[in-house]
């Protein structure tokens, strides 16, 4: 599905999807072909259920969305992350 | 501020406050490899900062795959006795395996001059006194 078949399908509804097909054009992320993994009572219940796939499955690009927004407008950014020490206090 | 080591990392205490209520965020990361600041989801719910339909969304992209977060204008970040009123911050579910509730980036860093004092372990800012 495109994002406005989505809105279409699930209007005023908190949503986990998943994109199936996505690429980068400079710093915008776009998503391509997209699905939908669950539909969500409220805003907190999306971003939980999107940490928990996503730490089940790294490497699925999984998204928080509500469907009033009018486009997907994605910002991507790069991050090399945290290296910290094993050692719990070094 | 006293800088606290912990996985060998410098962590301080945060206080944010958003819509007139405030928390005490504890083990914030002081990440100068971080453009951004970042909080973690949990902790803010706890003033009521939780996700908004319009809400800008970022996926914040590097070494083991990417992070989708929200960003949000808060009323205030202070460190210490240095206070930035009207901020904007990422929200991320930061579940990156040990206690970390926020991460202190570089547009936080310069806006307020920040000296990170490893000698003495401190974050200090040139127009506070210590």
């Amino acid at each position: 599905m495109r994002w406005p078949d989505v809105q279409a399908a699930y209007p005023g509804q908190w949503l986990v999807i998943e994109a199936l097909e996505a690429h980068t054009e400079g710093n915008r992320r776009i998503l391509d072909q997209i699905t939908v993994v669950e539909a969500c009572p409220d805003a907190v219940t999306a971003m939980q259920t999107y940490r928990q796939l996503h730490q089940q499955y790294p490497l699925r690009e999984f998204y928080f969305v509500h469907t009033s927004r009018v486009s997907l407008d994605i910002e991507e950014r790069r991050w090399v992350g945290i290296r910290r020490s094993d050692a719990a206090y070094a | 501020m006293r800088l606290t080591l912990k996985y060998g990392l410098p962590f301080v205490t945060v206080a944010l406050t958003y819509r007139g209520k405030q928390i005490e965020v504890l083990h914030v990361l002081v990440d100068t490899g971080s453009a951004r600041t970042t909080f973690a989801a949990d902790v803010v719910a706890q003033i009521g900062l939780i996700p908004e339909p319009e809400d800008a969304l970022l996926t914040v992209r590097g070494v083991g795959g990417a992070e989708v977060v929200f960003t949000r204008m808060v009323d205030r970040v202070q460190v210490g006795r240095r206070a930035v009123e009207q901020f904007e911050v990422e929200i991320g579910g930061m579940d990156y395996g040990f206690e970390i509730n926020g991460i202190l980036g570089m547009d936080f860093l310069t806006r307020t001059g920040a000296i990170i004092n490893l000698h003495q372990l401190q974050l200090e800012f040139p127009d506070v006194e210590t």
